[in-house]
């Protein structure tokens, strides 16, 4: 997302659904700060356990997407 | 300069470029985000992926866990209202909250209408889906945008990706 222009990230459920919120939180700032260093962030992805499950978009049924609502 | 021109609203916006804003729903994972280096933290009742699974209506954050977020960390709070409920908005203002998000994860309190922005000394954030939507936002008075479906606790990249290139090839247009 840095890449593509991000100039800041929101993070939802996936540091405090994690299995090691510390830690994924500290990894992902460190990602957001060296997003265009791969070498670094490959080094700040070592050592996390387990992330938050995730659900696939297509398997969410459309009514039910929140970013559709709004106008 | 004048506290809650747009001008310090999009100032109070640029502090936060190039960090990370955190879902939290008590003061200690507040302190957890914050010692990780966040640059704010967004308190809400719910994470997105409880309000996936429990279902039913998702309301603005407790005053009650704004201030006590409040009072444990120093980078800015940020909390969310329901779409087009001002009324939540002027309180979460009241808390003297540094952003208000008038989020889509939380249950529309309005079919037709997104809240009068320029109402508020807060400033706000929201999501958008395209150059309309954002360009609706910044008419009402909103600052600061966030491409939409990051944040609703399915983690699937491509449709995030697509969108936001869309978003940010059109802004570059402008």
């Amino acid at each position: 997302m840095m890449q593509l222009g991000a100039e800041s990230v929101f993070v939802g459920s996936g540091i405090f659904k994690s299995e090691d919120p510390p830690a994924r939180a500290k990894a992902i700032v460190s990602a957001i700060t060296h997003f265009d260093d791969p070498a670094k962030l490959a080094e700040v992805s070592y050592g996390l356990q387990t992330a938050m499950k995730g659900l696939d978009m297509a398997e969410i049924p459309e009514e039910q997407r929140m970013q559709e609502r709004g106008w | 300069m004048e506290k809650g021109s747009f001008e310090v609203k999009v100032g109070l916006a640029e502090m936060l470029k190039g960090g990370v804003i955190m879902d939290v729903t008590t003061a200690e994972q507040a302190k957890i985000a914050e010692d990780a280096g966040a640059v704010s933290v967004m308190a809400l009742e719910r994470i997105p992926a409880d309000i996936r699974a429990d279902g039913g209506i998702a309301r603005m954050s407790s005053p009650q866990v704004v201030k006590e977020i409040q009072g444990n960390v120093s980078i800015p709070v940020m909390a969310k209202c329901r779409i087009g409920h001002f009324a939540e908005a002027q309180v979460l203002e009241s808390l003297g909250v540094d952003f208000v998000d008038e989020s889509e994860v939380l249950t529309p309190a309005d079919e037709h209408n997104h809240i009068d922005k320029h109402a508020f000394k807060a400033p706000f954030v929201c999501g958008c889906r395209d150059l309309g939507e954002a360009l609706r936002r910044i008419g009402e008075g909103r600052p600061q945008l966030c491409g939409r479906r990051y944040r609703h606790a399915c983690g699937r990249v491509p449709d995030d990706a697509a969108r936001r290139r869309k978003c940010f090839r059109r802004f570059g247009h402008l």
